[in-house]
């Protein structure tokens, strides 16, 4: 019932994109959703540069979303409660979560990439050119919009399992700690596979919507490597963090210690020789 | 090696510290140790609830690195 909900409203959101598409007024309420050649012409049209929306600053396109998402999620969640078995917040949590993080999986890949960018709806009757549309960077940082919620889901695992783990051992469950320690490393590993693949496919739209863009192209091209290898490094810096706590709470708090000061002892040293291998070059 | 030299030092700091983390479990000193398991989605819900106070507390940091730009 509850994935049935999700698809629902993920066709319910499409068909809401596709109701507020289809002549140029229409069009222009999601002006900020096309590639920067679009916006532009559009804003340089005679007619339509007229009743072009102004450009938002970006805390208040999120506070804009954060209510509308709690006014439609709280609705939702109220209407359908029972219907849905939602017991309590931890669960409802849950579920919105996995319903906010698939819808913004199928607005990119469904509706973004596949019918926006292909359909006739969304083009302004003046630049009917489909090449014009094919842009796809807006869409791809609206979606990194949702991300740090799924970091945070990556992170949740670690420390849910490491309760979980100390609920068990105290009650002289062995074998059930063992369950849930091995589930919450896999799930954080598969997580982390997951984080390094997305992180290193789009670190330039991420940096971009970050705020990079701005300052100029060698801080864009700059912060951008570095994200890239950063991500490159999630298996080891979420598994790190998973294993310590885990460490420490089966009995072993100096070597979960030791483990974290030997990875920034070896940070602060290879740091150290990249430092002093610029100045010599 | 700039930018790359900074961050492959925080990747391999993290990945020293993986290893020496894992040789806990790898010579099952303690309770826990890896091994073969069956994926239960029940457990993993209950982990994922009890990780949600940790969440809130990590959503923070990225929250606010976003509105700094603007």
């Amino acid at each position: 019932m509850r994935i049935l909900a999700v698809i629902g409203f993920c066709f319910f959101y499409w068909g809401v994109c596709a109701v507020c598409t289809g002549t140029d007024r229409k069009n222009l309420a999601g002006l900020r959703s096309y590639p920067d050649a679009v916006q532009r012409a559009v804003r340089e049209h005679p007619v339509l540069g007229k009743i072009a929306p102004e450009e938002k600053p970006l805390p208040s396109i999120l506070l804009g979303n954060l209510i509308l998402f709690s006014v439609v999620f709280s609705a939702l969640g109220l209407a359908l409660k029972a219907r849905l078995g939602l017991a309590g917040f931890a669960d409802a949590f849950a579920f919105f979560l996995l319903l906010g993080e698939g819808l913004g999986v199928f607005d990119l890949l469904v509706i973004d990439l596949l019918w926006w960018r292909n359909g006739k709806r969304v083009r302004f009757s003046f630049l009917p050119e489909k090449a014009a549309y094919q842009d796809a960077a807006k869409h791809v940082a609206s979606f990194w919009r949702g991300v740090p919620l799924f970091a945070a889901v990556a992170a949740m695992f670690p420390m849910g399992g490491a309760t979980v783990v100390a609920i068990r051992m105290g009650r002289g469950d062995k074998e059930g700690a063992n369950h849930a320690f091995m589930t919450a490393l896999s799930i954080t590993f598969a997580l982390s596979v997951l984080l390094t693949i997305a992180g290193m496919a789009f670190a330039r739209p991420i940096v971009d919507w970050s705020g990079a863009k701005g300052p100029g192209d060698e801080m864009r091209e700059m912060s951008a490597r570095y994200l890239f290898y950063y991500c490159a490094f999630s298996v080891p810096m979420l598994m790190s963090t998973c294993l310590s706590v885990l460490e420490r709470n089966d009995g072993s708090p100096v070597l979960s210690f030791a483990g974290m000061c030997v990875g920034a002892r070896a940070n602060i040293f290879w740091i150290g020789c990249s430092f002093f291998r610029c100045i010599w070059a | 090696m700039g930018v790359i030299g900074a961050v492959a030092a925080s990747g391999f700091g993290q990945t020293l510290s993986v290893a020496v983390l894992l040789m806990h479990f790898l010579r099952r000193k303690g309770t826990l140790h890896i091994g073969a398991f069956k994926l239960e989605i029940l457990l993993a819900q209950k982990i994922c609830r009890r990780g949600v106070p940790e969440a809130m507390t990590q959503l923070t940091m990225p929250v606010t690195a976003l509105c700094f730009p603007a």
